[in-house]
């Protein structure tokens, strides 16, 4: 158990605060999960007091993730064993199947739960999820839009929703489903460059530019937004001849100079701040540029 | 053509850009010695990315970095990889084929490694992937010749994942997310080269 995350779990409390804390943060750290219960929880599980059932919870969607199967089946015993009717366990079941890939008696499973309650948000993903997991593309999009006219406010769906478009090179449609982010959150600075990347990526350079400077206005250390303004400046330059003609070359040197700052302030080497260099004199608008 | 060959170091990078990020796609880019004769060898790669492959900002200045790397180090980019987070999918889609076509603009050759995640673990003794050119024809077919694996690579590879070294690689993403994290990973190149030089006592 060598890899760094771990090296400071050195006793039963550390490790089950360690997994406590990725529970609240929902990391997927499937490995180190299971090699903590081997190591430190498995052997008094009842320390936990009802904390446990999470741990359980945790463990069993680890196991799954590693393919281990006898630590699933476990922890699936012991929850089916306390909440013999519960949905959540039931859920947890049919994730069983999903990753023995048997898709169709997963799918058994969550129609039953979603006849008795038809807007459980879990079972609705999970059942999309399948069609992804089966490569059904078109089938998984069409379901995805209908799931997010339901719930709206899900910004993990959209979100999701945006890099299935991006993957199929539907840039129209996934700068729609940031632009729905953009407007449940307009102060995160990270939909706002990714915004901003998509539109460069169409061409839109004008409007990518604003994006990346309303990101930047956000998150001044934005690297992304940083080389984003750098090379929409570059792409704009000679297209203008204007006022705004010179208010890109100051941005141009401006994203310029806060990236420079950034790699000396951590001490690169020559021959990446050369690589970062010979990427400005190819981007840096000319003093005779008008 | 008929055969190419990829070096330790590159198959040691890719694969544990694989092992770090196993529930995402990956892709990166291999580099090669420029060769007079017509083989290519991959001797090393660049890690690019673990999510939003088709953005373009950030694949241009990656692009244009990598370009300054080979100038500096006398090596050229002469393919790219790509791992599928899909268990299933093996075959190149639409944006590995506008990658080839773009690779393939600017250098001799272009190959597109696409990773067989059944055939990732080194005790297969397998190469984990399929290859793929782009040729003159503008298509994107399977390579028809041999390819060529450095002696001790699978060795090498299992040691890497024995002590879990995958974390210390760093991939364009995480660059971009902190600059102290070096895409060009050479501290962990010299890692590479001490499990090496232990497996071949």
């Amino acid at each position: 158990m060598s890899t760094k995350n771990l090296e400071k779990i050195k006793n039963w409390n550390d490790a089950s605060l360690q997994l406590r804390n990725w529970r609240d943060d929902n990391v997927r750290m499937s490995k180190e999960t299971l090699d903590l219960w081997t190591a430190y929880i498995a052997p008094s599980i009842n320390r936990l007091g009802d904390e446990k059932w999470l741990v359980y919870e945790q463990v069993f969607l680890a196991a799954l993730d590693c393919q281990n199967f006898t630590i699933a089946e476990d922890c699936l015993a012991a929850l089916k064993a306390q909440f013999s009717s519960s949905k959540r366990v039931k859920k947890l079941r049919a994730m069983r199947y999903e990753a023995k890939e048997d898709y169709h008696s997963a799918l058994e499973i969550y129609e039953s739960i979603l006849e008795e309650d038809e807007t459980n948000a879990h079972v609705l993903k999970r059942r999309l999820v399948c069609l992804k997991a089966q490569n059904r593309i078109n089938d998984y999009v069409r379901e995805l839009n209908e799931y997010l006219k339901l719930f709206q406010a899900d910004h993990e769906a959209w979100l999701e929703l945006c890099d299935t478009y991006l993957n199929e090179m539907d840039f129209a449609k996934a700068a729609f489903c940031l632009e729905e982010l953009i407007l449940m959150y307009p102060h995160n600075h990270v939909y706002q460059q990714r915004y901003a990347d998509i539109k460069y990526t169409q061409g839109q350079f004008d409007l990518a530019k604003t994006y990346y400077l309303y990101s930047l206005k956000l998150n001044p250390n934005n690297v992304r937004s940083l080389y984003g303004l750098l090379l929409t400046t570059a792409n704009l330059k000679s297209s203008q001849k204007t006022k705004e003609g010179s208010d890109n070359t100051k941005l141009n040197l401006w994203a310029r100079e806060q990236i420079e700052k950034k790699y000396n302030d951590v001490d690169s080497d020559k021959n990446l701040i050369d690589s970062v260099n010979s990427l400005f004199q190819y981007l840096t608008i000319g003093k005779n540029e008008k | 053509m008929k055969e190419i060959s990829i070096g330790k170091l590159a198959y040691s990078k890719l694969f544990l850009h694989l092992a770090k990020y196993p529930q995402l796609s990956c892709n990166g880019i291999l580099l090669s010695k420029p060769s007079k004769n017509s083989s290519v060898k991959f001797v090393d790669c660049v890690p690019l990315f673990h999510s939003s492959f088709t953005l373009a900002p950030a694949f241009e200045i990656a692009l244009s970095q990598i370009d300054s790397y080979c100038q500096q180090n006398g090596l050229v980019i002469s393919g790219f990889y790509h791992a599928f987070d899909n268990n299933n999918q093996t075959e190149p889609n639409m944006m590995c084929y506008k990658l080839a076509e773009k690779l393939k603009e600017n250098g001799d050759v272009s190959f597109c490694l696409i990773v067989d995640n059944s055939k990732i673990n080194p005790s297969n003794r397998e190469p984990c992937f399929n290859v793929y050119s782009f040729g003159d024809d503008q298509k994107l077919k399977k390579f028809p010749g041999n390819l060529n694996l450095e002696e001790g690579t699978y060795e090498t590879c299992e040691k890497l994942l024995e002590e879990n070294r995958f974390s210390l690689i760093n991939d364009f993403d995480n660059h971009l997310d902190d600059v102290k994290k070096d895409w060009r990973n050479l501290k962990l190149n010299e890692n590479i080269s001490a499990v090496e030089s232990l497996s071949a006592k």
